[in-house]
């Protein structure tokens, strides 16, 4: 796994991309780092001044005619598997939806201006970075009326994420404020907030 | 212009039919080769007719039996704590007279499998790109054929293959080093330097005898190698099930141009009767002018072969496993290889797990042969040189609607 200066493991490259968000890849053994919720990062270039912020909303990884003849013979040893995962190459697909950007050190919460480049290095933001972003909850709108995306849920896990970037002293608040804009968001839709408000109650 | 599929539909209709009615004279005739193959129990009788075929040059191109009985069937053997698995595998890229430069590609994959043990699989590819004008044309300046490039594919193989078992001498433990096709390798007049490829696997051959040989002097282990033939066609003992059907006077080269009553059969009809998965038929020589040429190199070298049943109790897949004699003649190595492949072939419900990955090593994919086109396209660019694509390929290109990079749209 590379490690960029920041720290943060890159999790893979960009394969695709839009203004809306961008698939990455990476190998099989390396998706110990990026979980559902996450916050990343891509930079267009070293030393760019706009890093493009999304949240890891999928991963999955295809399967392919020989896997399922292994699954369908039942008949695996340590052997192949680490074959099929280490020599194989088998590639996870990481789907993340933009919620903003960071240009020039100022946070815009709104889709940002070109989407990153097919092999741009992803990586996980930093508690610094997660915190400076989630200053302001306006992402949340970007987040909620995306579709294809279980929006609740994806909502609620960047949220913890966000108050596990913070202080133990101050994620109950953090919580607490992300649930009031919530329910700004959502005034309209009750079931909805009432899941997503359990979904980040803290403990 | 597609296919008129409603032109074509009818006649699937009128072949289905054919094929049915085939099968059923098939399955008659392949009762009586089935009663007169379980007859088969004296194996002089069957060495002397042989020996009347071969005195009377009557071109019998059957299988003999090597020394075990014929009709019946060898159970699967244990097989031992510890081995290695190589198996090799290639793939070309023909010459295209109609592309940007003339040249042709060969891959051979080796896949390393250590049976018993958790390691890592090894996995190695050995491309070769030719453009010379000497490897490219023969010795009538036409292009080589595509059969000329799968010889030398197939030297190639067997050559790495021999070369990485020869590497792998000293780690103690049988060795097992899988070709993919038969073992028996010949060319035809269009290849050039045929005589030279033929020496040439011979002596690759002789290679991994001489990796075998300094296994056992080291550890007392074999290194067997083994040519294998997926769902094979042959009819080599339906050939000799129908040389034991003639009497004496009839053993001439006119009879046996085909196999009489029993045309049309392959030898799958009877193992299937014979073989339970898991087990083997006896061991076999097929009798060809090419296999006395590697008898002729040596007696080790001649190939033998028998047929396995791979498959499951509801779905039986037969294959053809081909060894040189000096494996052949050893039953703790038979044994072994038997033992082995069926091992091999459980992981991947009936085909060994190494030439599948070999195969996929070995394989240039479609979009890999057009990378490599525009690689050269560039190359050639980038040394002034003119590049023109024939006015077929690029109709071809506009009628399939290839894309250009930045062209491409996911699905």
């Amino acid at each position: 796994m590379n490690e960029t200066t920041t720290q943060q493991p890159v999790i893979g490259s960009v394969l695709r991309a839009s203004t809306m968000g961008f698939v990455c890849g990476t190998r099989s053994q390396d998706i110990g780092h990026p979980s559902f919720g996450a916050f990343v990062r891509t930079q267009h270039e070293p030393g760019s001044e706009t890093e493009v912020i999304g949240l890891i909303y999928a991963i999955s990884i295809d399967d392919d005619p020989l896997v399922r003849q292994l699954i369908l013979a039942n008949n695996m040893n340590t052997a192949t598997t680490r074959d099929q995962r280490e020599n194989r190459m088998v590639p996870v697909e990481i789907s993340v939806v933009n919620i903003g950007y960071i240009q020039a050190g100022r946070v815009y919460h709104n889709l940002p201006p070109r989407p990153p480049l097919s092999l741009d290095p992803v990586q996980l933001c930093d508690d610094a970075c997660i915190q400076q972003f989630t200053e302001r909850f306006d992402f949340l709108r970007l987040v909620l009326n995306t579709s294809e995306v279980p929006t609740e849920e994806l909502a609620a896990a960047a949220l913890l994420h966000a108050a596990s970037a913070r202080p133990p002293e101050q994620r109950y608040d953090f919580l607490v404020a992300a649930g009031r804009q919530l329910a700004g968001l959502l005034a309209h839709d009750l079931p909805r907030l009432q899941h997503l408000l359990r979904l980040i109650k803290p403990a | 212009m597609t296919l008129e599929f409603e032109k074509v539909v009818p006649q699937v209709e009128r072949m289905g039919r054919a094929l049915a009615a085939r099968n059923i004279t098939l399955s008659e005739r392949g009762e009586i080769a089935w009663q007169m193959f379980q007859s088969l129990g004296d194996l002089d009788a069957i060495h002397a007719r042989i020996q009347l075929a071969r005195d009377r040059d009557a071109g019998f191109r059957g299988a003999a039996p090597l020394h075990e009985p014929v009709n019946r069937a060898y159970p699967r053997p244990d097989p031992p704590r510890l081995a290695t698995i190589l198996a090799a595998d290639g793939s070309q890229v023909y010459p295209n007279t109609h592309g940007a430069a003339l040249y042709y590609l060969t891959n051979v994959g080796v896949f390393v499998y250590h049976h018993g043990l958790d390691e890592l699989p090894e996995q190695l590819t050995e491309p070769v790109l030719c453009y010379t004008d000497a490897l490219l044309h023969d010795e009538r300046g036409q292009v080589i054929s595509n059969a000329a490039v799968n010889a030398r594919r197939t030297v190639h193989e067997l050559q790495v293959l021999a070369r990485e078992t020869w590497n792998r001498r000293g780690l103690g433990r049988p060795l097992l080093a899988i070709s993919d096709g038969p073992l028996l390798f010949w060319v035809g007049k269009d290849v050039p330097d045929g005589r030279q490829l033929q020496d040439d696997y011979l002596a690759a051959m002789v290679h991994l005898h001489d990796a075998h040989v300094a296994l056992q002097q080291t550890s007392g282990h074999s290194a067997s190698t083994i040519g294998y033939v997926d769902r094979p066609t042959s009819a080599f003992v339906v050939s000799l099930v129908y040389l034991m059907s003639l009497i004496p006077d009839e053993v001439r080269a006119a009879a046996l141009e085909t196999n009489g009553p029993l045309e049309g059969l392959i030898d799958q009809w009877l193992m299937f009767r014979l073989l339970r998965p898991g087990e083997r038929s006896a061991l076999f020589v097929q009798q060809s002018p090419q296999n006395k040429r590697y008898r002729d190199r040596g007696e080790s070298y001649e190939i033998v072969f028998f047929y396995l049943n791979v498959g499951q109790p509801h779905a039986y897949h037969l294959a053809r496993v081909e060894m040189p004699a000096w494996v052949a003649k050893d039953p703790a190595r038979v044994d072994e290889v038997h033992a082995l492949l069926m091992a091999q072939c459980e992981m991947m419900w009936r085909y060994p797990y190494a030439l599948t990955r070999a195969d996929e090593l070995a394989v240039v994919r479609s979009i890999e042969r057009t990378q490599l086109d525009e690689l050269i396209e560039i190359e050639l660019r980038r040394n002034t040189q003119t590049v023109e694509l024939s006015e077929k390929l690029e109709a071809k290109v506009v009628r399939h609607g290839r894309t250009r990079y930045g062209e491409r749209r996911r699905r």
